[in-house]
């Protein structure tokens, strides 16, 4: 079974994006701040992150930095899923290794749920 | 050597933070013209002692205009930055609306998303739905008034990324279905076999045709229909999005891309309406460097290109 670590603070994201996921057979991780996520990236080695910008104990971008600085969770395709939509957000996760960078507002949930299944696929 | 000396100049002046090439800083063009004003004193004294007995005439002439110069260009300095300030809080102000808002606009979009994937009966199915279509409008009402407020930066335009256009109309039809079976119209796409890649932004270039594609189901008759066409050419690509509504009046063709205007025969079939769509469309297909233009025949129908140079 395929697994996803969510890092997401707004419960009811977790909450919607997670169930929908898990009912597509995908098992999901959560962590509702930085700190947890990035140690939960350590301990389970997921096949995909989803990850939020704005978090509270650890930014979004600097848990990216520590997952591809780290040996074991380099390879980890990280998906930033985020509202922030500047320039310099973008930039700067595309430079730190983010696979892609997804504006939720713009996405229905079922687009997401078929974006993450495609990453998953494309990886096995 | 040169380019160095310009960046710690930029950084001196101060005006990085607001991301201004050297040349349209105004601290900086406050101190060239200083620089400037000096030389030309001290030419003009020169100059003037040669030929005038008194130079002390000539020195406090030159004196007093440069005074009046400098006095004037602090002003304008000062106030060119305070407007770059305001502008800094306005860009400030947008990015914490759009994340602040469109969370938990997202989070009850999501959940009504999720609800109606599950089992339920057609009067739960029913306010699911109002819940689902009026965060989607609330939601769409926002992204339009942010996109205004963005049109000026270029910033978000600079975020481009190579995707399949198939794909891109694709998604943007699938997001309008419901609108259009709800509305009694119906949505054909024609040419679109082969693969199509483009490099821009595609959330903008989404944002155009799906303006495009709502507009000509909205102002679609009952059981009319909505064409979507591809059309590529060796330069560009041309999408068509053609109905069978209305047409636009002589009246109101002018005024179309005009912000916030909305027709005549619009506020009638729509009331809730922004007049900001076709704004987009045209603002948005301009910083792509292509362009938007219309056909219409009152009672027929219309249909609006956009093309992008590939």
């Amino acid at each position: 079974m395929a697994k996803v670590l969510f890092i997401e603070d707004e419960s009811a994201l977790q909450k919607s994006l997670g169930d929908l996921l898990r009912q597509e057979g995908i098992e999901v991780i959560s962590a509702i701040d930085g700190e947890t996520g990035l140690r939960l990236a350590k301990e389970t080695l997921p096949d995909l992150i989803l990850l939020d910008l704005i978090l509270p104990r650890m930014h979004g971008l600097e848990v990216l930095k520590k997952i591809k600085e780290e040996e074991r969770t380099k390879d980890i395709p990280v998906v930033i899923l985020t509202n922030l939509e500047n320039l310099s957000d973008v930039e700067k996760a595309i430079e730190l290794g983010a696979t892609t960078y997804l504006v939720k507002a713009n996405y229905s949930l079922e687009e997401i749920v078929g974006k993450v299944k495609n990453f998953l696929n494309y990886e096995s | 050597m040169i380019r160095k000396l310009f960046r710690k100049v930029l950084q001196l002046s101060g005006c990085q933070k607001y991301n201004l090439p050297l040349w349209e800083c105004p601290s900086f063009l406050f101190a060239l013209m200083g620089a400037i004003n000096i030389l030309s004193c001290v030419y003009f004294y020169f100059l003037g002692s040669k030929y005038i007995e008194d130079p002390r005439l000539v020195a406090f002439g030159v004196l007093t205009l440069a005074a009046i110069w400098f006095v004037i260009s602090f002003a304008i300095t000062r106030g060119l930055e305070e407007l770059l300030e305001v502008n800094k809080v306005k860009e400030e102000f947008i990015d914490i609306v759009s994340h602040q808002l469109r969370t938990p606009l997202t989070n009850l979009k999501w959940a009504a998303q999720f609800l109606i994937t599950k089992k339920r009966s057609p009067e739960e199915e029913e306010y699911y739905t109002i819940i689902k279509e009026n965060s989607q409008r609330l939601e769409s009402l926002l992204n339009d008034l942010l996109i205004v407020a963005r049109l000026r930066e270029d910033g978000i335009f600079k975020i481009q990324e190579k995707f399949s256009l198939n794909e891109l109309i694709d998604e943007t039809i699938r997001a309008h279905l419901a609108f259009a079976k709800a509305s009694n119209v119906s949505i054909e796409i024609e040419n679109l076999e082969e693969p199509i890649f483009l490099s821009t932004n595609r959330t903008m270039l989404k944002t155009a045709i799906g303006n495009l594609i709502n507009n000509a189901i909205t102002y679609n008759k009952p059981k009319g229909k909505v064409k979507i066409k591809v059309k590529k050419e060796p330069k560009r690509i041309i999408i068509a999005v053609e109905d069978t509504g209305t047409g636009i009046s002589k009246k109101d063709q002018k005024y179309l891309f005009q912000k916030f205007f909305r027709g005549e025969n619009a506020s009638q079939i729509n009331t809730r309406g922004t007049g900001l769509g076709l704004y987009i469309v045209k603002e948005v297909m301009k910083k792509l460097g292509g362009r938007v233009w219309y056909k219409t025949k009152q009672g027929k129908g219309s249909t609006f290109f956009i093309s992008l140079k590939i």
